[in-house]
């Protein structure tokens, strides 16, 4: 019907054609466009009609043709179609325009408007079809004159409808008019929808449709579409009555995740509505709405909502939930602000509660007994296990405090990837707030390095390369977060020295790993002095298996050789306040050795200072360890061999006893008269050979725990072990474990003094380059470069400055402001 | 003679009347000196010191005149003589003026004055007879409370000059001695006084309760630079934690706000 017929040329001769050929050929044309009007047009001839108009406007008298079509359209659009148009519009339509409640007589107000947007969606489409023929007809006409004056004839029929049908009164007396109750018909359906009925929506996207495709204007600019001018100002107020409305009404409900999930249905409910019901240029508009009347302004209370808010839900492990509020949050805040603030919160709270635990624990197992009875069964198997083990109480407690921080990390990381759309931003403030926490434990560069060190001597047994690997991974994690690294440091070199020289190292790739990924986290100048600790070890073994050559060449056939396995250290690389006695601060003589060991002690020195001169060996008694073949006889006068792994002071001890008499006693303070143990050692070491149930090689008198200057020992020839060898360990000596309030006090010190230095370096090398430099600006780039090992304390920082002025490194050159210059 | 601007003309006018010396070698000094007078004399002296020039004459004659021990110390005027010599000039030994004086001739220490620096200290001043002498020691008298300039310089070099022998720094005792003398009216210091604070007293206070600790350089200078600021605003808007005032300040203005803090509660009370 619509189809194009190839059009031939006309003929010339035409153009002479009578004028009042022209009323005659328009009774014709207007027959026919009635007949079009009223859906006959199967029954009349396109190419006649279209050589009438054209001869029309080959007359000349194609302004006449406008006019009069415009005309016939105007009257047939007015005495018809708007009547059909508002008879379709029930007096309860008309009603209930001011009625903006949905519920409110809804299935029969549905009804008649469902009618009435038929109605009018029909005369549209008829309207539509019409013109389109008309215009076809007339198409010389619009080409010749029209073009350029005049709107087409099918935009001014078009605008003949807008006028005559849509702008006309509902009813005669009424100002309402047709496109007013078309509005608020549309809306109220939309309304119906958001409480969830179902709707007519290709109805209502025809009559949109319509909307966009007329205009105010006769030029038909995008933004003068009735779609634009009558109905979206409308439908956006609608909008955002709704929503604020909406808000409440969820936030009553006080449900965070309800309301998450509902806000998240709205956005793609609005998100559909607008494409397939309505215009999608609306789309960004009403979602903007939603989100500032529904979202932003209602995040904030939901996410702290009591009970059900993003607490509940990361407490829950509510995955859905959290990823709505992060989808909504997202919507209306780059930042997630309301979410990142409550996640951190509830982090730092958790937090808060594991370095609680971690101080409570020792004194809730000392308690044991009175609060076992809330415990569950785990709580209780681990408590009976301190109960075994009451000196590592402690350093259980330190572990478990990483574990749980790292299982906490662990959880939210989870959180992170699966709700929060590994979201940069919210990462970072994670990571931010485990550092807060966790630096707000004073202890935990010493607790970490326990970790590594239980780990590093037994957790990771038996577990593959890759376990290994993640568990000093997430190790180095917590690395990261601790502002003190400094601290850390300190304690690792000496949890680490006593697996080098006690050789509780479990797997040495194990350790130079965890060096190598320390250096990647923190850096050369971190690992720098570890590393050579390592140096060392490697050295004493070549220089062990060297002398032990050396011997077997030289040596004494005669004498039998005692084996000297070495370790010699550098004395500042490694934590000496380890070997020598802390407490102590009188010249401590050196230990008075068995005269084969000091034989072998000489030995060795000579052998070494010949390779090595000008350097300066001591000996450290206190860390070293002594195999020793014993024989005791037994009242039966048999004899029963062991042998002995003791430390380097027991031995001495215990070859005291090869001096004396068989049978005879030394007092404490004999042993230390002949020894020259410092007190602190020897009363270890005489408990752990004379106290301790499983190895008592001595026998003491009188037998008590403590240890007495009068009291007597004697070698404990009924000394019975199911094992040949047995190992003998000194009494809380050897294993790495948390510090007593008097060590820490002490690490604080040399931590410090250290400090102290590491500032004044600092100062010397910013102010060498820089000459001069003001107060404030000082300390930022102090402040800076020293971030990576630790945090200085402001004060101390000024306290170096004043010491620096002092000893005339710098000087003060301003006043305002503060300035400093370099003095070279 | 190359034409001088009037400023020029002066200061080689000043130079002669000062040195008793020609217009020529005035410029020649002048000139080395890039035009400032104060260097162009103490250059001047340098030269001329070592040569019995007649033009200082006078103030060497002075000089001999006090000079207690010729044999041994033939450029140096002991403490004994120094007392006399600052009594006929009259200046009191409990003044900031003594003090001034000796910087002024830059004492090495306490009552003693050295040759060079006697001749060109009183040169510069242009003073050749006693009683010209104690004109100008009245008029710094004068300038001390008023010159903040030279209260600082003369102030800073008290610290060299109360020092111990071989010690880096100044012994408590003498810093709150010293500190009685510059910051009250009576022996013409600067009261460190405000209406609601008695400053020095809280400040000597204070530091008795720390355990009168040697004050090093850099805080007994401070302290009078301290002691400015208080006076312009004694609230110390001017200070904060930030700043770059030696621990010992910082603490001390949280001990005058604590002592504040009590006092006006007792008014309350």
């Amino acid at each position: 019907m619509r189809a194009r017929h190839k059009i031939r040329a006309p003929r010339r001769g035409l153009s002479h054609a009578k004028t009042d050929d022209f009323d005659s050929i328009w009774d014709v044309l207007s027959v026919s466009l009635n007949e079009i009007n009223t859906k006959n047009a199967s029954t009349i001839s396109f190419e006649e009609l279209y050589r009438h108009a054209y001869k029309i406007v080959l007359m000349m008298r194609g302004d006449d043709l406008y006019e009069k079509v415009k005309q016939l359209e105007q009257n047939w659009l007015k005495s018809n179609v708007q009547k059909l148009v508002t008879e379709s519009i029930s007096g309860s339509l008309v009603r209930a325009q001011n009625s903006t409640d949905a519920q409110d007589q809804s299935s029969e107000r549905r009804e008649a408007g469902e009618k009435f947007l038929a109605a009018l969606k029909d005369a549209w489409e008829d309207h539509q079809l019409s013109m389109g023929m008309v215009t076809d007809v007339m198409m010389y006409m619009d080409r010749m004159i029209v073009a350029g004056q005049k709107p087409s004839i099918y935009a001014t029929c078009m605008a003949l409808f807008r006028d005559h049908v849509l702008n006309s009164s509902v009813r005669p007396e009424s100002s309402l008019s047709v496109t007013d109750v078309l509005k608020s018909t549309i809306l109220f359906m939309i309304s119906l929808e958001r409480s969830g009925h179902i709707i007519e929506r290709p109805l209502i996207r025809h009559c949109i449709q319509m909307l966009e495709g007329l205009y105010e204007t006769p030029t038909e600019e995008e933004s003068s579409k009735l779609y634009l001018t009558v109905f979206e100002p409308a439908l956006l107020e609608a909008s955002k009555e709704f929503y604020q409305a909406e808000g409440q009404r969820l936030l009553q409900i006080g449900d965070a995740t309800t309301f998450c999930r509902i806000a998240t249905q709205r956005v793609a409910e609005e998100q559909e509505r607008c494409r397939y019901t309505l215009a999608v240029t609306s789309e960004p508009k009403v979602l903007e709405l939603l989100d500032e009347h529904l979202i932003r302004s209602n995040i904030e209370e939901v996410v702290n909502l009591e009970g059900t808010g993003v607490r509940h839900m990361l407490d829950h492990d509510q995955l859905d939930g959290l990823q709505n509020v992060y989808m909504l949050n997202a919507r209306v805040d780059k930042k997630k602000q309301a979410l990142t603030n409550v996640v951190n919160k509830r982090i730092v709270e958790m937090g808060k509660e594991i370095n609680n635990s971690s101080i409570l624990l020792p004194q809730a197992a000392a308690a044991a007994p009175s609060s076992g009875k809330d415990g569950d069964g785990e709580k209780k198997t681990e408590k009976g296990k301190d109960k075994e083990r009451p000196q590592n109480q402690q350093t259980v407690s330190a572990i478990r405090w990483v574990d749980d921080i790292l299982a906490l990390k662990t959880k939210f990381d989870g959180v992170w990837e699966k709700a929060f759309g590994n979201d940069q931003g919210i990462q970072s403030s994670i990571g931010a707030s485990f550092s807060n926490f966790i630096n707000m434990n004073s202890r935990s560069s010493e607790f970490l390095s326990l970790f590594f060190d239980e780990n590093l001597k037994k957790g990771i047994k038996g577990k593959t390369e890759n376990e290994v690997d993640i568990l000093l991974d997430n190790g180095i994690m917590m690395l990261r977060y601790i502002k003190d690294k400094d601290l850390f440091e300190t304690y690792y070199k000496k949890h680490l020295s006593r697996r080098l020289l006690m050789k509780r190292s479990a797997s040495m790739d194990a350790e130079r790993q965890m060096i190598s990924k320390m250096k990647m986290e923190v850096g050369n100048q971190f690992t720098q002095r570890i590393e050579s600790m390592f140096k060392d070890m490697t050295v004493s073994e070549d220089l062990t298996a060297n002398y032990k050559e050396h011997i077997a060449r030289n040596g004494d056939p005669d004498q039998k050789p005692v084996d000297l396995e070495i370790n010699v250290l550098t004395s500042t690389m490694w934590p000496m306040e380890l070997m020598a006695n802390p407490k102590d601060g009188a010249v401590q003589l050196p230990c008075i050795f068995p005269k084969e060991i000091d034989t072998l002690k000489s030995s060795f020195e000579r052998f070494y200072l010949d390779k090595h001169s000008g350097r300066k060996l001591s000996w450290q008694a206190s860390m070293g360890t002594a195999d020793l073949r014993a024989t005791f006889v037994r009242s039966t006068g048999k004899t029963q061999r062991y042998e002995l792994n003791v430390s380097t002071y027991a031995m001495v001890i215990l070859l005291l006893f090869n001096e004396i008499p068989e049978g005879e006693s030394l007092t404490f303070d004999a042993i230390k008269e002949r020894s020259r143990i410092p007190d602190h050692d020897l009363i270890r070491n005489l408990q752990s050979l004379a106290v301790a149930p499983k190895t008592r090689v001595l026998k003491k008198d009188p037998m008590s725990k403590d240890v007495k200057p009068t009291d007597k020992f004697l070698f404990n020839n009924d000394f019975h072990s199911p094992f040949v060898k047995v190992r003998i360990g000194v009494v809380s000596g050897g294993a790495n474990k948390v510090e007593n309030q008097d060590q820490r006090k002490d690490t604080e010190k040399k931590m410090n003094d250290e400090r102290g230095g590491s500032i004044e370096a600092a100062i010397v090398r910013i102010m060498k380059q820089r000459k001069t430099l003001t107060h404030s600006q000082l300390m930022t780039e102090t402040l800076s470069q020293l971030s990576v090992r630790f945090v200085p304390d402001v004060n101390m920082i000024k306290r170096r400055i004043e010491s620096l002025i002092d000893r005339e490194y710098l000087e003060r050159v301003g006043e305002e402001p503060p300035t400093y210059g370099y003095v070279a | 003679m190359p034409p001088y601007s009037s400023i020029q003309k002066q200061q080689i006018a000043e130079f002669g009347v000062l040195t008793k010396s020609r217009d020529s070698v005035a410029t020649k000094f002048l000139k080395a000196s890039g035009w400032n007078l104060p260097q162009a004399i103490d250059a001047y002296f340098t030269v001329e010191a070592g040569s019995n020039s007649h033009h200082v004459s006078d103030l060497t004659k002075i000089f001999d005149s006090y000079q207690d021990d010729s044999a041994e110390n033939p450029d140096t005027i002991g403490i004994q003589r120094a007392m006399d010599f600052l009594g006929d000039i009259g200046v009191q030994l409990d003044e900031v003026t003594c003090l001034a004086i000796a910087e002024l001739l830059k004492s090495p220490s306490m009552g003693e004055f050295t040759r060079n620096e006697f001749k060109r200290g009183w040169a510069i001043l242009g003073c050749d007879t006693i009683g010209r002498m104690t004109e100008e020691a009245n008029k710094i008298r004068e300038r001390i409370p008023n010159d903040p300039e030279l209260f600082r310089r003369v102030y800073r070099y008290t610290f060299l000059l109360s020092r111990m022998q071989g010690q880096r720094n100044l012994q408590f005792e003498i810093a709150a001695d010293q500190w009685n003398l510059f910051f009250t009216t009576d022996h013409g210091g600067v009261a460190w006084n405000t209406a609601t604070t008695p400053w020095l007293d809280w400040w000597i206070e204070f530091l008795e309760g720390r355990g009168k600790k040697p004050v090093n350089k850099d805080l007994w200078e401070q302290v009078e630079v301290f002691m400015r600021k208080s006076l312009e605003d004694e609230e110390m808007g001017w200070w904060s934690a930030d700043g770059a005032w030696p621990g010992a300040l910082d603490d001390f203005v949280a001990f005058v706000q604590a002592k504040r803090g009590k006092d006006s509660e007792m008014d309350v009370e």
